[in-house]
This record gives structure tokens, sequence and C-alpha cells, in this order.
């Protein structure tokens, strides 16, 4: 008999598939800390831009 | 929002932090979001202090709040209060005092490593950590946020 998993977020995961992109994860990876916070600190950025947000710049 | 900026002002000041939340989730690793840098600190008094005159010249308001509600930042308001999420001129900064899932500021630094941020060594909540905070807090964004933890920690 399988034992129910420990945490809420487990007993989730068993039921369902996250969608966690893991080939995304993996490149990030490959990139120092200070780089994963720049690539996304430019695609918020780009969002803001595309919104319209004065926040973008 | 200018992470490195608020960084280089806390590390400047002599602040004692560690960075959790979502710019420590994509430090370690994560293709998500975030729109505020979330920043566990010492309550010791001269922290606090510090910890004030590093954000002052950003000149920190309460996000939300209505502007014409008066907000005196100093070492004193930041003895009030535990948690403040402030609107700054670099972009939005949360100030936590405790985290759930963890606690105060020694256990939130004890479940951090020390990483290299903006050339700068910085105490960065792990993966683990990310992991108990995550779960005690246990709204549906830190599902997604525990299922990547989950696999990050496989890769």
């Amino acid at each position: 008999m399988n034992e129910e998993p420990e945490h809420w977020d487990q007993r989730i995961l068993a039921r369902i598939d996250s969608g966690v992109d893991v080939s995304q994860l993996k490149a990030n990876l490959k990139l120092t800390p200070t780089e994963r916070i720049e690539k996304m600190e430019s695609w918020v950025a780009e969002m803001r831009e595309l919104r319209g947000d004065p926040r973008a710049s | 929002m200018a992470i490195r900026e608020l960084l280089d002002a806390l590390h400047e000041g002599g602040v004692d932090f560690v960075v959790i939340g979502g710019v420590a989730m994509v430090a370690r690793g994560s293709s998500r979001a975030t729109f505020d840098l979330d920043i566990c600190h010492s309550r010791e008094k001269s922290n606090l202090e510090r910890l004030a005159a590093a954000i002052t010249p950003f000149r920190p308001v309460l996000r939300g709040a209505d502007p014409g509600l008066p907000f005196l930042w100093d070492a004193q308001t930041l003895r009030s209060g535990l948690n403040f999420t402030l609107r700054t001129e670099v972009g939005d900064l949360d100030l936590l005092g405790e985290v759930p899932g963890l606690g105060a500021y020694d256990a939130v630094l004890a479940a951090s490593a020390r990483t290299a941020l903006f050339g700068r060594d910085t105490h960065v909540l792990t993966l683990d950590g990310l992991e108990r905070a995550k779960r005690a807090a246990g709204r549906a964004k830190d599902f997604l946020d525990l299922a990547t933890i989950e696999e990050l920690k496989r890769l």
C-alpha cells in the first residue's frame, strides 16, 4: 500500500502535473545567481513596457 | 525594480539581512517573476537603525497606503512593527522581522547560504529554507514555488 505524502503540496503533486518547465530550470542553472536575477528583471521591465507602466525603465 | 541598488545600499549600510521570497527563488534557479525584493532583517536595535538609514535615500512609503497618511521612516517606526511593505524610488521592498515556517532572523540566517549577488557575498535563503517557508505560507502561489523547488532539488 502506498503511503500518503507527508506535506500538503506533495499530496497535490501526487495527483496533478504541476506544469513546471524543467528545461527552463536547467537553462537557469547554467547561469550565475546574479545572471538569473538580471534575466528576470529584464523580463519584468519588458512586461511593464508592454503594459505602458511608467516603472518600465 | 533595481534589486542591485537596494542590495548595494543594504550592504554598504552594514545591515544584517537575508534575501527571501521571489528574488531568492530566482537566485536559486526558478523561472518565475517577482516585482519586489523581500528581506528578513535582524531586529537588533542597532540593525534597525542601520536599516532605516540605508533605505532613507530611496524615500520609502507604505505601499498601498493613502498618500495623505503621515508616515515617518526611521528606526522608531521600524521598532514599532514587525513587517513593512514599502514602495521606494527604486522598487518595492518588503521587510520581514520573521518568516512563517522559519522564525526570526537567526533561524532565517541558519536556513540561508552565502551567495554571490552582484559581486557581493549575500545571505540568500536555500531551497530547503524556501521550501519550509513556502509550505508554512500555504498560498496558491506557494504551491507553484514548491513544485519548482521539488524539480530544482532533482536537477
